[in-house]
Parts: structure tokens; sequence; C-alpha cells
């Protein structure tokens, strides 16, 4: 090992997909990736994710967001709200995704999810006082949410690569898509002399962000694992792939 | 005083007092005597403490070391975080210290701070010395494993948090120091040094499933992931994405990155309990393992080690890490005892025997200290799964009277039991204290 060309190989071995390139080629390590053997569909554990560069820095942005910004509004917000009327917020805007759930179920022609959010909204909006209460879920009929990305997923779309989105978080292209679709379907959808009142600006790009990250349990960097991000890419992607099937 | 009382009330209530503390208690009605169930399934929801969060729990940050640069990879461990809760009257102090590579706020943390806060005492919880947050911050050498540099560490974080603490004016009147799991061994040996140093002088030390030898405890557990993982380690990769698969398939976002009680309990109902011994052993052994990589890589990192990262490179907020990770998925407990802590270790201390290093990891090297001190408790469970033959017979001859030893539990599995919870709070009350 005392010669240099092993090193320079194995360096540049190592160096393969590392952001930077450093004047001097890099002592070795003691253990690296090619004493493993590659399985010929790649690891399993693999994701694609050719922005990694992007992504890790948006990964960084959005966990000072969190600490900064959104957390401190949360706690703000959980201060001064009593927890029944939290509750109230929460179901509301819960009540309120049954509509994209209902028309995304049936562009998945799931009959049976676009029936349960028909069902639970109807319930939810009329004894359910406008959808303050969750009644439809005490009285048995659970929960499905389908989004737009899911649609897509349904009808064989790929994942394509993965993305962080800034403040938004882990998605991948088709999820982003789909999230992009949305919110021009939404903005269409609702009339103007709604959208553009400062209640509904103050509700929609306001609480229902501070609500649903007050839902959210996951705090950045709480994994005592210098892997976290691999961890969370993982998981996102494997929740997404189960969503679809169901 | 007025959290004494507390205490002892709290010991009184659930009918057990320190005297007594080597009885079971009559409810212990825990379910799993297969002790890798026990491990991997935690406590059932019906069987539980009620645990109410302290009202006054904040986090804290400090630095040990103000003038270390953090490497840009670990921007987010810079300062060492704790959690508090604080009590408005005067009362006692105790720490609890997190099991291995956990941090200050696992789900057993905070059980047994909410426990002994309801008791009336102050708590702060810390990170284990093999947490990343506590390597990059607070550890001197930033390479956890020898018990005396350990303890240093320790002793420094807790002193400094005692300081900050009674600056704000936090009324403290005697001292106690806990621990579950690896964080009971760091507890004993905290409380045997400061019995020599007086700068605590410890009421109360309780120790929650310890390991005897960590040496040996970590060697069982890294048997567990290679005897039980299908197909050898060749298929480490595979095992761990279909592990994280699973827990995908009933991951939910309103529940953090938690992978202990409830969801473990959840994922095992799912599976119905058709599942063998060995793919028992494989879970804990991965978790384990994955423990070890974060560990190890860490270390690495800080020391420019070079075990599995160049030591020339300089990582990066956005560089990539995942061949890293896959490559300390297959390095096993050994070679990272052989290549990168005794290396780093007999840098450090020339003059001390590996031999040394390893007789410290033990609770037998302080076997004195526990046998003569009634203040010194232990919780521990008959079939604890990192125990060797031999343990618990050691521990009732050391403890006497002083442990109580439940007949089942594996390791911490019935840590959230009734049972379990309200002898912990007796091993905090009771007559023998102060």
């Amino acid at each position: 090992m005392r010669s240099v060309l092993p090193k320079l190989a194995l360096a540049t071995l190592l160096l393969s997909g590392c952001a930077g390139t450093p004047d001097r080629p890099l002592t070795p390590a003691r253990h690296v990736i090619d004493e493993i053997e590659r399985p010929d569909d790649g690891f399993p554990s693999d994701i694609y994710d050719p922005f990694e560069g992007f992504n890790r820095g948006s990964y960084t942005f959005n966990a000072k967001f969190d600490e900064y910004v959104f957390l401190p509004v949360v706690y703000g917000y959980r201060a001064v709200m009593p927890d029944v009327l939290e509750d109230r917020v929460h179901d509301f805007f819960s009540n309120l995704s049954e509509i994209p759930t209902f028309v995304n179920s049936l562009l998945q022609l799931n009959f049976d999810h676009a029936g349960r959010a028909a069902h639970r909204f109807l319930v939810n909006s009329t004894v359910g006082l406008l959808g303050f209460v969750d009644i439809a879920t005490l009285t048995g009929t659970e929960q499905e949410r389908e989004d737009f990305g899911q649609t897509l997923g349904v009808w064989g779309l790929g994942e394509g690569p993965y993305i962080v989105l800034p403040i938004l978080g882990p998605s991948n292209l088709r999820d982003a898509t789909g999230l992009a679709v949305t919110a021009v379907a939404t903005a269409a959808a609702v009339p103007p002399d709604v959208s553009d009142t400062t209640a509904y600006e103050a509700t929609a790009y306001g609480l229902r962000p501070i609500d649903t990250r007050n839902n959210v349990a996951f705090r950045y960097y709480s994994s005592s694992s210098p892997f976290e991000y691999e961890l969370v890419r993982l998981l996102y992607t494997q929740k997404r792939q189960f969503d679809i099937l169901r | 005083m007025n959290g004494r009382l507390v205490f002892a009330l709290v010991a009184g209530f659930s009918g057990l007092f320190a005297a007594d503390a080597d009885a079971v208690p009559d409810h212990y009605d825990y379910p799993f005597d297969n002790p890798y169930v026990a491990t991997v399934v935690n406590t059932p929801p019906d069987q539980r403490a009620e645990f109410k969060l302290p009202d006054t729990i904040d986090e804290g940050g400090i630095e040990p070391f103000a003038e270390r640069v953090t490497p840009d990879v670990f921007w987010y461990a810079d300062e060492l975080r704790y959690l508090t809760a604080i009590q408005d009257r005067p009362a006692p102090l105790v720490f609890v210290i997190s099991g291995t590579g956990s941090n200050h706020k696992t789900p057993t943390a905070i059980a047994l701070a909410s426990t002994l806060y309801a008791g009336g005492a102050h708590v702060v919880t810390l990170p284990s010395p093999t947490q990343m947050n506590f390597i990059v911050a607070a550890s001197t050498h930033s390479r956890p494993g020898y018990t005396d540099d350990d303890v240093d560490d320790l002793l420094r974080v807790m002193t400094m948090i005692r300081d900050d603490l009674v600056e704000d004016g936090t009324r403290i009147d005697g001292y106690g120091v806990t621990g579950y799991s690896m964080g009971a061994f760091h507890a004993a040996m905290v409380g045997e040094r400061d019995s020599r140093d007086h700068v605590f002088d410890f009421d109360r030390v309780v120790l929650v499933n310890a390991p005897v030898s960590l040496y040996e405890s970590a060697m069982r557990l890294d048997r567990m992931l290679l005897e039980g993982i299908p197909g050898g380690m060749a298929h480490f990769d595979r095992f761990y994405e279909e592990f994280t698969r699973r827990l995908a398939n009933i991951y939910a976002a309103d529940e953090g990155l938690d992978f202990t009680g409830d969801f473990l309990y959840r994922i095992y109902e799912k599976i119905d309990g058709d599942v063998s011994d060995q793919q028992l052993k494989a879970l804990i052994g991965l978790s384990f393992r994955l423990i070890g990589s974060n560990l190890a890589f860490t270390s690495d990192v800080m020391n420019h080690a070079g075990y599995v990262v160049s030591p020339d490179l300089e990582l990066g907020v956005t560089s990539r890490l995942d061949k890293y990770f896959k490559v300390l998925g297959r390095l096993s407990f050994s070679d990272y005892v052989e290549e990168l802590f005794f290396p780093l270790f007999e840098a450090d201390h020339p003059g001390i025997a590996r031999q040394r290093a390893i007789e410290r990891s033990s609770l037998r090297s302080i076997e004195d200290y526990m046998r003569n001190n009634a203040n010194v408790f232990l919780l521990h469970n008959r079939d604890d799964i990192i125990l060797g033959e031999g343990d618990i017979p050691w521990f009732e001859s050391v403890f006497g009277g002083r442990a109580t030893i439940f007949p089942n539990g594996g390791h911490m599995g019935n840590v959230y039991h009734h049972a379990f919870i309200a002898t912990f709070a007796s091993q905090f009350g009771g007559e023998n204290g102060r």
C-alpha cells in the first residue's frame, strides 16, 4: 500500500460522486464501498437522487426554517389556542381535504375511497358543523387521503428523481408535479371574490400550514443519526409506494 | 424536603418501600415470556403506567468546548442538547442518562423523567456519551468507550448544567443519577467516581437494565445480527431495505421518526406474532448495527481516523454519505473496536493497556462501590438478552435487597409497565436515601 498507484485508483473511485474535487488525491479510508459486492440491480436501499447536492442544501434550509420560523410560530399558536379549538381547526382543514381526495379517487377509479370521501364530507359538513367536528371518524368511517401525485402513480407514472422541496420537504418529481397541478386547480376552482380576501389568504397560507405542522411530530436532526437524510429519503419513497398500492 | 416528601408519598401509594425493593410487586403481569419478543414489542398499551409530561419541560444547550470547530457535516450538533424539568420549589436534581447511541429525548428517557418529576424532583435528561451529539459537542476525544474518559465528559456536562440551573434560580437540595441500558452503566460509573470526588454526593443512584460488561453485551448483540440475517451479511442492504419498508408501511407522518414503543408493537401485530426468534434477533441486531454505524462514522470524522472516510476529506453540508452508511453496515463491532477505537485510544493514552480499557468497561470493576453503598439500586429483568450467564446471580449477590429483578421483560421491554415504573419511583423514595 506504499505505492501511489493503488492509492490513486482508490481515491479516484472514492471521489466519484463527491461534490467537490480536491487538488490532490485523497488517502483512501481503511474500508471503502468497493469492498462490498454491488448487487446486479443496484443496492435495494438506493433511491434515484441525481440532485442530491441541491436536496441536501434544501434539507438543511428546511431544518433551519423549521427551527427559527415554523416551529416558533407553531408553539405560539399552541400557547394561545385552547386544545379544543386546535382540534376544531384541524378537523376543519381535514374536512376540506376530502375534496381533492374525492376527485383523485375518481381519477384513480377507486370508487370505494371516493364514496368514503363523499360520505365523510357530507356528514362532517352538516352534522359535523361545517367540518369543525369529525363525526365521520367517530361513527366509523376512517379517512383515506388521495392526492394527484398518487393518481399519477396509480396510472403508472414513475416517481422520478427524489426532490427536497424548500419548506414543503421530501418529494419527488411526480409528487411535486402533483402538488403544482393541485395548486393551479385549486386557484381555478375557488372564485376570486373569495380567494382575494384577506381572510382566505390568512387561512390558506397561514393557519393551514400551521395546523399541518402542528400535527406532524417529525423534528429535524432528532434521529441521533448522521444518516438522517438517507433514512428520510428511503422512508418517504417507500411510504409513497405503499400509498399508491393501497 | 418537599420533594422528598412527594417521593415518599409515591412510594407509599404504590405500596412499596425501599426496604422491600427486592420483592417483585404482586401486580406484575407483563405478558411476554420470550425475551426477544419483549425487547422488540415493549409494553402493551393497557399495561403502561400513565406518564404526564412535566409542564416545565424545556430544551437546553451547552458548549463544553467553546473553542471547538464543529465539522460542517455535523453543523446541527454543535451544542449538547438536554432536557430540563424544574420544580418551583427546592427539590433534589436527578440526571437521567440515555442508552446506547440515544439522545436526551427518547421516549424512555422522557418516561423516567416524567416519573421523577411527578415524584417531586428536578430532572435533567442527557444523551448517551455514545450518541452523535455528545461525541461531536461534549466528548474530549470524540471516541467514546473508555469509561474513565466518558465519566469525565459526563461529569463536566452535569456540572455545567447544574451551575446554569442554579444561576437561573433553581433551588437544589440533593442529587440523584439514573440511566437505562448503557446509561445505567454510566450512572453507576458516575456515582462511583463521585463517591471519591464529592462533587454531587448523590443521594440515589438507580440502574435500569444495566449491562455488566459493555464489551460482552456488544459482542452478544452483534452476533444476533450475524446469526439472524437471512442469507448472511451479503444480504445486509436487502434486509435493511425490507426493514424500513415494513416501517414505511405503517408509518404516518404525524408520528415522527421514532422506531420504538408503539411503532414496533404495531409492526409485530401486523405480522401477527408469526415471527421466529431468529427474525427478532436479526431485528435487534440490526438496530444495534445502525447505532454502531452512527457512532463509528461520527468518531471517524471527528478524529480524521480514516476508518471509512478518507482522513483528508472534509465532509460538508451537501456531501453524499450513503456509501459510508453501506460500508458501516457490513463492519462488525469487533472491526470497530480493533480498527477505530483502540488505535485512537492508544494515541490518547499510550500508557494504558487495552486489557485495562476492557476491564473498565465492566461493572465488575466497581463491585465494591455497588456492594457497599446503600444508596445504589438496581432494576433488572431475569431474561435480559444483553446479559450473560452468571450476570444476574452476580447482581443479586452485589446488590442484595437493593435489587429488584423482574421475572421477564427482556431488555427494556417492560420499562413502561406500571409495576416497573412504580418500583423505579420507589427506589428514588424510601428511607435509605440521603
